[in-house]
């Protein structure tokens, strides 16, 4: 069941979003359609600097093992920027270090619906539901996640 | 009595000794069993009081708070938005700031002192912060000591409500360092001047009090010690008898033997009675600061505390809100007093004494202001939590509702109501409603409406008022079909004509359209926006109905449901939670985040008990929530909810779904935009007909509450599997209606019978 662990951790450095303090990454809206409405992502909007100064004080108490207080954190952040994939990513990484395996799946797959074409985001996220499918002995369901993987290394 | 049978058996085998000695035995054991008597008494009493204070130290309301005000860079709110936040929390405005709970305004910004608050994460908020602003927008927030920037900070949550211990006593209660000197000086000068140096009982200040007393021919003076009136006020009545007097000295006795008097006086600050709001007594002086000026102990100005000290000789007959005059002498007579056994010198009292009372403006805070979204907390604690823990524990919770926007809700619905019965020629008041605010992302309810008398604690509509839900069951109807993009696509040719539907016990159903016509093929999205009736029959018997069961189920609706064939035109009867949360996952592109109002709770030291973690569930298939989200939209762009274009500026995308139940009995509308979901009803308790559909009624509130919150317009996010087509136009209402695309599944095109002139003819040029 631990195998998954040492990657794990190794992968988490990584991170969702590049280096810690960048601004997280764009949410890409699907085309310009009436009603369905796409408007200008929100990169470089007026709220970044808050949800910025979120994710370093979370990434902080993460490092110091307060992870309830990182999630609390992200949480926050959410609030502010609710359709932001980059912090589902990080929420969806803090509940795989929490060993939350069922929650680490479920709020990567959100994220991801809420990607249309970053692709380095999208394979973080079926990454950690490879892992966390994996943790849960979800055999199947892990290897069409890393399929997943294959399949935008590929594309790429 | 088993004393007594003692005493006699032991005297009859005495007697046989010697008979002199008789009256001295007798005496001595009645003596010795006197003395036993009184000192089990003494034990019992002891026992009694000492229970008392240890329970009363203990026992403490849970406290319920809103969410707190949270202060970013970057969040729209001007200069005087915030002031009138400031104020709502009886913060202070100031030339310079010398202590918490005080602002100073410039130009173009605040400087704040917030007060001192135990959060969750354990964060303090720093002595003073600089808020400045620019064009509507927070523009920076600085930490004035360090002069670091604070990218977010927050003003500490309104206390929303409590739940209280069983005696029906209202308590703040305050530690004994942070009680003013000035306070225990006061109530020491007033009350027992001696209380730092007697056993518990004053004999010389009872002869003073009584001499006192005789001079003006009338009680005066007390005479009580602080330690007496601390236990007259554990054993509350009002009888005067000489054997309640005596065991209120030896109670005192006995208190000051086992306690110190640190911890008396720390008892009695927080134990005096000192008021009445409603059936609700005010005990302690934490208590009585914030319910007569809406501030904690420790901000009170000196005469304000002596105005505190003058009540407690008289609650009501001092009550400074009643009785002014009365109340004003009262404190200058604390003033005096305090002046004349040296405790501040006669100029600082004269000047103190000519000053305002200063009072707060009263507000029902001990009776909640929002009792309906109270019920809602008060419901999700009972999940968790003993009701014996919530009214003893001194448990702190925080809940996720936001006070500026149930205001804004209370006051918009309330307007509202009234012009749709002017409008209407109504009788004023018959109508009721109730309405819920969601946050779409997680499930937070953010304000709360169960009717429209909603200070009055009364039938909570929102949580308990079971309606059928009409048309707002169609897009979980529709979703299901589009889950099987195989067969059904947006532009699907349905067929909206007159059907009949046998019912499991055998009768025979003829659901009928709104305007009693028939609009014979239509494409699936004119069938949903325009609220088709006859041709979602037809579609929900085709897919089945235990499918659309499945559907409700998985959105979050958690009962069971009889698969009745006029659930499909929404016999269904839900709450508007229910409603609330189904929508939420429709909302939330299929996730489902369970509807709560708590977001932690706290122990009474300012540990965490319970966090309530973000939690979301993939609960209904994403391609599908998709494209009905999308028709959502389309609603409000040429179906049912079009007139909402009347109360929003060009341009702003929302989506929602109106629903009308027979004869107009029920009015509802779900809807959302990029950050909220609101669902509104309208109808009447009495279940009698409404002139009100959907759109006429329940969404005209929807309206009035969403233009509160700055709605954001609604970006629908389109995954991999999403794809689009050209431009094309359909027909739709008889017309042709142009639309820049139409998404659909990828690998599922709809076909083409169902365009208009103007659409290419070679379906394949018009996709992408």
């Amino acid at each position: 069941m631990r195998r998954g662990l040492p990657y794990l951790l190794l992968f988490l450095l990584a991170g969702c979003a590049g280096t810690p303090g960048r601004a997280p990454s764009p949410v890409r809206e699907g085309p310009e359609q009436e009603g369905a409405g796409a408007a200008s992502s929100e990169q470089g909007g007026a709220e970044n600097s808050a949800v910025i100064a979120l994710l370093n004080s979370a990434d902080r108490e993460r490092a110091a093992g307060r992870r309830d207080n990182a999630a609390a954190m992200l949480e926050q952040a959410l609030n502010l920027e609710p359709k932001n994939a980059a912090l589902w990513c990080r929420l969806a990484l803090l509940r795989l270090q929490q060993e939350n395996w069922q929650q680490a799946a479920v709020l990567a797959h959100k994220s991801n619906s809420l990607i249309r074409n970053n692709n380095a985001l999208k394979r973080r996220n079926w990454r950690v539901i490879a892992v966390a499918q994996r943790q849960m002995g979800n055999t199947a369901a892990a290897a069409a996640a890393e399929a997943e993987i294959e399949k935008l290394v590929n594309g790429k | 009595m088993s004393s007594k049978k003692r005493g006699k058996k032991s005297g009859t085998r005495r007697r046989t000794r010697t008979a002199r000695s008789v009256p001295f035995l007798w005496l001595l054991q009645l003596a010795i069993i006197l003395v036993l008597m009184a000192a089990g008494y003494l034990l019992w009493l002891d026992h009694r009081i000492t229970t008392e204070f240890e329970g009363r130290r203990w026992s403490l309301p849970a406290l319920v708070y809103s969410r707190p005000y949270d202060l970013y860079i970057g969040r729209p709110l001007n200069r005087s938005g915030l002031e009138r936040e400031l104020q709502a929390l009886n913060y202070r405005q100031v030339a310079a700031l010398d202590g918490r709970g005080q602002y100073h305004a410039g130009s173009n910004r605040l400087d704040i002192n917030p007060r001192p608050f135990t959060y969750w994460d354990g964060k303090a908020p720093p002595d003073t912060i600089r808020v400045e602003f620019e064009d509507g927008h927070i523009s920076n927030i600085t930490d004035n000591r360090t002069g670091g920037l604070l990218a977010v900070t927050r003003l500490e949550p309104t206390l929303i409500g409590k739940i209280y211990p069983r005696q029906n006593e209202d308590r703040v209660l305050v530690r004994y360092d942070n009680v003013p000197q000035f306070l225990k000086d006061a109530i020491v000068a007033v009350e027992d001047r001696h209380f730092f140096a007697h056993p518990g009982v004053d004999l010389r200040g009872m002869a003073r009090a009584l001499l006192a007393d005789i001079r003006a021919g009338a009680l005066v003076q007390g005479g009580s010690t602080l330690t007496q009136q601390l236990v007259k006020n554990f054993f509350f009545s009002r009888e005067r008898s000489f054997v309640r007097k005596v065991n209120e000295i030896l109670m005192a006795l006995l208190l000051e033997r086992r306690y110190s008097k640190r911890e008396i006086l720390a008892a009695y600050i927080n134990e005096v009675y000192l008021g009445q709001n409603g059936a609700r007594g005010i005990h302690g002086f934490g208590t009585a600061a914030e319910f007569y000026f809406g501030k904690p102990l420790d901000e009170l100005a000196p005469e304000q505390l002596a105005l505190l000290v003058g009540l407690v000789r008289g609650a009501s007959y001092y009550n400074p809100r009643s009785h002014p005059g009365r109340a004003l002498a009262r404190r200058n007579l604390v003033l005096r007093e305090m002046a004349e056994q040296g405790y501040l010198d006669h100029e600082r009292a004269r000047r103190l004494q000519s000053r305002p009372p200063g009072l707060g403006r009263e507000r029902g805070w001990s009776q909640t202001p929002y009792p309906a979204y109270l019920d809602l907390v008060r419901r999700e604690l009972l999940r968790d939590y003993r009701m014996e823990d919530l009214r003893s524990k001194g448990l702190r919770i925080f809940t996720t509702l936001d006070p500026v926007r149930q205001e804004a809700v209370q006051d918009a619905v309330r307007r509202r109501l009234g012009q749709l019965e002017q409008q209407h020629n109504l009788p004023q008041g018959q109508l009721e409603t109730a309405a819920l605010v969601v946050d779409v992302s997680n499930g937070e309810v953010e304000a709360l409406i169960g009717g429209r008398h909603d200070m009055i604690e009364s039938f909570n509509r929102a949580l308990e008022a079971r309606r059928p839900i009409g048309s707002l069951i169609k897009p979980f109807i529709y979703l299901t079909a589009l889950n099987q993009p195989d067969s059904y696509n947006l532009l699907s040719r349905l067929d909206d004509s007159t059907v009949t539907v046998l019912e499991p016990d055998g009768k025979k159903w003829r659901p009928d359209n709104y305007e009693h016509e028939e609009h014979g093929p239509v494409t699936l999205l004119e069938a949903l926006t325009r609220s088709y009736n006859l041709a979602t029959v037809r579609l929900g018997m085709q897919l089945g109905v235990d499918k659309i069961v499945a559907t409700l189920h998985a959105a979050g609706l958690e009962e069971d449901i009889d698969p009745y064939p006029s659930l499909l035109l929404g016999s269904l009867e839900l709450t508007p939670l229910q409603v609330a949360q189904i929508y939420q996952t429709l909302a939330n592109g299929g996730y489902r985040a369970p509807l709560k109002a708590i977001r932690d709770v706290l122990d009474r030291d300012g540990q965490p008990l319970q966090r309530k973690q973000l939690e979301v569930q993939q609960a209904l298939p994403p391609d599908a929530d998709f494209l009905t989200e999308y028709l959502l939209t389309k609603v409000v762009a040429d179906g049912t909810g079009r007139e909402l274009h009347n109360d929003f500026p060009d341009g702003l995308h929302l989506a929602g779904k109106t629903g009308t139940t027979n004869d107009s009995r029920d009015s509802w509308f779900a809807g959302f935009d990029d950050r909220y979901l609101a669902v509104t009803w309208l109808g009447r308790d009495d279940d009698k007909p409404t002139p009100f559909t959907g759109a006429g009624g329940a969404m005209q509130l929807w309206a009035a509450i969403m233009q509160q919150g700055h709605p954001r317009s609604l970006k629908l996010v389109d995954s991999d599997h999403i794809d689009w087509t050209r431009a094309v136009a359909v027909h739709y209402g008889g017309a042709c209606l142009p639309l820049d695309a139409v998404p659909y599944i990828k690998g599922h095109p709809p076909g083409t019978g169902m365009l208009c002139g103007g659409s290419p003819f070679n379906p394949m040029e018009w996709f992408r």
